[in-house]
């Protein structure tokens, strides 16, 4: 067993080689995500095309159990704008002004939150249980793992956010990162509103 | 470039003996032991099959064993010494004859099989789900037995005998069957082996498969899906039998199970099972 | 930066070991307001909160979170290289990707030794018809050990050790692209190994390594540990593809153009793409499942409107890349190998690039050949027996390429050459098997049956086994900077050989002869080749104790210093210094040749390893 070790602390080294990769990092992640939320497309589809024993819908056959479409619009908004505001951000980045990137983010940021928020809240009144029916499982698994999904994103962001307060960057290098980050963030948007046509429109 | 073409002049004619020598055996001597008989139409043509692949992949095997094994012995260093090899990088026309070699054989050999599988096998002796696209002719009058998988045991039901339910599997000679495979619980899988059928027994799925049985003779029965603690044991022997023998097995079955009737469910395609679930 | 505690191993077992009871007993606060407990004998939200709590302790104890924290906190970007030598860097996190390699290398190896001893037990029980040496729930306890472990710890066989080692030197890189990533990955992957383990703890699990619901729906708490552990192998396989691929695609050296890139490169990166989209997949099966233990959601119940085939098609759709990820490593390791022992440039190198990515492509669009007989769209069968016989051009071309290789070649028989040629043998017997199985009339004879068994234990074990031998013979000279005894190894490959076919072949037959897999109960008739398989595979054991003994003697004993170059190869990563210095090139590396241009007049050197000092060479 050696001594306490020297260890020496590596800026990034070339930041232009870093961002390509948290860049390219950021393309794997959506393409990884987009396939598990595919799963549970893939599994919302199949189940209500076998609709087994009757009981996709509920508990009985021929039933459906309610679903809360306020709550399912207002999560959709949080998401979708929250999407656009980044995008916002990413304009402004690459303008001249840049004024106003730093608000559209903390906004992105407090809404994706309370997309997650309203999320949690929507499951203590939900009006159904998880056994009453293959729809009650897929609403159950997508719509949580989505939640997950988001609150990881929300922390990505969060670090933008911080690093960018706490030592002034130089704007190519946050339009970076906040490029990255809009590729994923875009990316959950999309699985957001195929899960609100299925999840409240289609059922 | 007359040294290379030696190379490959020996090359080609080991393999070619070597072929022209495999593949009578494999037809020959190989083909009748390889399974699973020939107790139904299904099961020669799976036994066909298995001939066939393996006559295909006699010249590929023999084709890389000669080539390796010429080339281990000539191809070498000597004593041990570094020296190069000649710098090819590759030969066109090889390249491509190998593709369309490769690719030529494989188109073949899934054409055949879809062939053999939907024209003139029905499915092979495989489930086919709850709706088998094309059902052999006289499918009407098969006759029709419910295979019931259950941890960890078959039972069969007769819907044409009054859906009466048998621990055993007696069939008539010369009959076209229909399974209808199903499960109480997990997945099993029903495999009649000597018959040619194999077919997963799905909770809540009815699954089809077609046999044409032929002479009288026994086949074991045996699950082939890993269903839990005595998976092993889903062992059975069914027998064909011929039609009178079969008629009276159905008769001393019908007479014995007529007190149990009433206990059993409706007969249904499939059935749903409580979920046996452990819930927290 | 002064830390109070020095985090290693041992604090992230203590941490681990909190978080699991710490996780239980919120698990059981969370479990005890729900009614639907009530009945029940065992509290799968408790063992699952216990896995998730351990392996953020686990995190934690290694010191995972430290830099996401900072980040969190607005502190810059940046990676720390530790400057130490010294045995104790492997038992704590590191984000030197040669230091990763060697744990990946000793882990999972640790871990295939287990998973092969589960095979001896196995083994030990067929050698009788009827159950004898275990009782069936063990029995089935060790076949899901052996099959889940195997498939768990191979998927990371050489991506772990030889990938994350010898990507970034092969391109002229310092480093991979996500350090801590890379870190995080091989730390999942014991843990995965122990959390798997621990399922005997909890009485066994019964649904061998493909844990098919319902049964795994039935099944006691056990179950809950294989979810868990193969969760984590999925987020490890998935993260390992991301970084070596974002390695691959921008941390290139100057010059290395596609057509320069190794083939072991392009086996991993090819690999990659298939580790990125699959485990995914890999992940929410589980997760579904996990659901239905815990949540009583009824994903793969078909009474309470779910279906088992929804688990049977989302874990194919993942399992069959998955064989790909097993297979694609082998065939960029033996066609990086032969080049070097028959001083001859690759054959026919653009076809296996085009062969290994067509394979990848292929492996998407084929996953329904393991539902044959299921039931499923039984319509759909032409198509996917196309497919997947379609796969076999582009694994013919591998083939191909060998053949070419070793035409006029001037053959060195060293260790690694012997395990590459086997390893031609041994996949071709396992993917000829394989067209008895796409073929769907045949298929209904072999589905289920000891012939899948031989079928996939000569792809896997064949295969990529006796590929990662080869590149551990290859390789680990450059990578502990000793030399391996020649001898031992070569005692080791021909009984590796001999028996390892001794042992398959048979089982061949077995299956033909209508055994299905997975039991411990067998037709007395097929005693004879049990008990021949049986022996053959306790001499395989042996063979696999000689290696080890080959690698302690070697490593611990003889230390021989290797030469910098010692199989006279032009691969880059046999340029640098043995042992590789910490940031592998002083400077980055110019590369000016193809990696196998041997014999090729005037080749000019693979790379100027510095540019500013070395004398440019023509062209
Ligand atoms: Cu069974
Ligand atoms: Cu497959």
């Amino acid at each position: 067993m050696s001594a306490e070790p020297t260890t020496t602390w590596i800026p990034a080294e070339n930041p232009e080689l870093e961002a390509r990769i948290v860049s390219l990092g950021s393309y794997l992640l959506s393409a990884a995500t987009t396939f598990f939320f595919i799963s549970f497309l893939f599994a919302f589809l199949y189940l209500r095309a076998l609709n087994s024993n009757g009981l996709w819908g509920g508990p009985k056959p021929g039933h459906h159990v309610p679903t809360t479409t306020t709550s399912g619009i207002a999560i959709l908004a949080c998401v979708l704008v929250s999407v656009l505001l980044v995008r916002l951000a990413l304009v402004e980045l690459r303008g001249s002004t840049r004024a106003l990137w730093w608000p559209a983010c903390a906004g992105a940021l407090l809404l994706g939150l309370a997309a997650v928020a309203i999320q949690c809240w929507q499951y203590t009144d939900l009006g159904f249980g998880t056994e009453e029916g293959g729809y009650a499982s897929v609403y159950l698994g997508w719509t949580g793992f989505f939640t997950i999904f988001t609150f990881g994103a929300m922390l990505w962001l969060e670090t933008i956010l911080a690093t960018a307060r706490r030592a002034p960057a130089k704007a190519p290098e946050v339009e970076k990162s906040v490029a990255s980050f809009s590729v994923f963030w875009a990316t959950l948007g999309l699985v957001e509103i195929a899960a609100f046509i299925l999840l409240y429109g289609v059922k | 470039m007359a040294r290379l073409s030696s190379h490959a002049r020996r090359i080609l004619a080991m393999w070619l003996v070597s072929t022209a020598v495999a593949i009578p055996l494999i037809i020959w001597v190989l083909g009748p032991h390889l399974p699973p008989g020939d107790m139904t139409a299904e099961a020669s043509d799976q036994t066909s099959a298995n001939i066939v692949l393996t006559a295909v992949c006699a010249p590929i095997v023999l084709l890389i064993l000669v080539y390796f094994g010429y080339a281990l012995v000539v191809f070498r260093a000597s004593g041990g010494q570094i020296e190069d090899g000649a710098p090819i990088r590759g030969h066109a026309p090889t390249q491509t004859l190998w593709l369309v070699l490769t690719s030529a054989t494989v188109l073949a050999l899934a054409v055949w099989g879809s062939l053999v599988l939907v024209v003139s096998a029905h499915g092979a002796g495989g489930g086919q789900g709850p709706n088998p696209i094309d059902p052999p002719a006289g499918a009407k009058e098969a006759l029709q037995v419910q295979v019931i998988g259950q941890q960890w045991n078959w039972t069969y039901r007769f819907p044409g005998y009054g859906a009466i339910e048998t621990a055993h599997l007696d069939l008539p000679a010369d009959r076209l069957v229909e399974f209808h495979v199903t499960s109480l619980d997990v997945t099993h899988s029903f495999w009649a082996y000597e018959l040619g059928v194999k077919a997963d027994a799905v909770p809540g799925v009815d699954n089809i498969a077609f046999v044409h049985t032929r002479k009288p003779g026994s086949f074991s029965i045996r699950c082939a899906e890993l269903c839990g603690l005595w998976h092993g044991h889903m062992y059975q022997t069914g027998q064909v039998v011929s039609t009178a023998g079969f008629a009276s097995w159905m008769a001393s079955e019908q007479k014995a199970e007529a007190l149990n009737k009433k206990y059993l469910p409706p007969y249904s395609g499939h059935y749903y099972p409580e979920p046996q679930r452990r819930a927290g | 930066m002064r830390r109070l505690v020095r985090l290693n191993l041992r604090t992230a077992i203590a941490f681990g070991i909190a978080g699991f009871f710490l996780g239980a007993w919120v698990g059981r606060e969370i479990a005890a307001g729900h009614d639907y407990l009530i009945g029940t004998d065992q509290d799968d939200v408790a063992v699952f909160m216990g896995f998730l709590f351990a392996t953020i302790g686990w995190l934690a104890g290694l010191g995972f979170f430290n830099y996401p924290v900072s980040r969190l906190l607005g502190r810059p970007a940046g990676y720390p290289v530790e400057e130490a030598k010294g045995t104790a860097r492997y038992f704590r996190m590191s984000t030197d990707h040669k230091v990763i390699g060697i744990q990946y290398f000793f882990g999972v190896g640790a871990f295939f030794l287990i998973g092969g001893l589960n095979a001896m037990l196995i083994r030990t029980e067929l050698l009788t018809p009827n159950e004898k040496a275990f009782p069936a729930g063990q029995y089935l306890t060790l076949v899901g050990l052996h099959g889940t472990m195997m498939i768990m710890m191979t998927s990371a066989f050489i991506l772990g050790p030889f990938g994350n080692y010898f990507v970034p030197l092969m391109i002229g890189a310092r480093r991979m692209a996500f350090p801590r990533i890379e870190a995080m990955t091989f730390w999942l992957t014991p843990l995965a190994g122990l959390v798997l383990m621990s399922a005997i703890a909890w009485n066994g699990f019964p649904t061998g390594w493909t844990g098919y619901a319902p049964l795994a729906d039935q099944a006691r708490a056990g179950m809950d540990a294989y979810i868990f552990a193969f969760m984590l192998i999925g987020i490890s396989l998935c993260l390992n593809g991301l970084n070596l691929m974002a390695t691959i695609l921008t941390m290139r050296a100057p010059g290395m153009t596609w057509t320069r890139l190794p083939i072991f490169v392009w086996g991993v990166l090819s690999t990659s793409i298939l580790m990125v989209l699959a485990s995914p997949v890999l992940l929410a099966a589980l997760l579904m499942g996990m659901l239905d233990r815990t949540a009583n959601t009824g994903f793969y119940l078909a009474s309470t409107g779910g279906s088992a085939y929804l688990y049977e098609n989302l874990f194919w759709f993942f399992g069959h890349p998955e064989v790909y990820i097993l297979a694609l490593p082998g065939f960029g390791i033996v066609l990086e190998i032969l080049p070097v022992f028959t001083r001859k440039p690759l054959w026919g190198y653009k076809l296996a690039v085009a062969g290994m990515l067509g394979v990848a492509f292929l492996s998407f669009f084929v996953w329904q050949h393991h539902l044959f007989v299921s039931g499923i769209n039984s319509t759909l069968r032409p198509f996917y027996m196309l497919t997947t016989e379609m796969i076999s051009v582009p694994t013919g071309i591998i083939f191909l390429n060998g053949i070419g290789t070793l035409w006029l070649a001037k053959m060195r028989y060293t260790v690694p050459m012997l395990f590459s040629l086997a390893f031609f043998f041994n996949f071709l017997i396992g993917g000829l098997s394989g067209i008895f199985l796409s073929d769907v009339p045949s298929d209904v004879t072999t589905h289920g049956s000891y012939f899948t068994m031989a079928h996939f234990h000569y792809t896997i074990m064949g295969g990529l086994v006796f590929a990662f031998f080869a590149a551990t013979y290859y390789w680990l000279p450059k990578m502990t900077g000793l030399v391996l005894n020649e001898k031992l190894g070569k005692i080791h490959f021909w009984t590796m050989f001999v028996f390892f076919n001794l042992t398959f072949f048979p089982l061949f037959a077995a299956g033909f002869l209508d055994m299905p897999r997975r039991v411990s109960t067998y037709a007395p008739h097929l005693q004879v080749i049990n008990d021949l398989v049986s022996s053959a595979a306790f001499c395989l054991g042996i063979s696999m104790l000689i290696f080890v003994g080959n690698l302690i003697y070697s490593l611990v004993f003889a230390r021989i210093p290797a030469e910098q170059n010692p199989w006279h190869s032009r691969g880059l990563e046999w340029q640098v210094p043995t042992p590789v210095p910490l940031h592998n090139f002083d400077e980055i590396p110019e590369i000016t040749g193809d990696p196998y241009d041997y014999g090729v007049p005037g080749a000019p050197p693979v790379a100027r390893l510095r540019p500013a000092s070395a004398p440019a060479r023509a062209r």
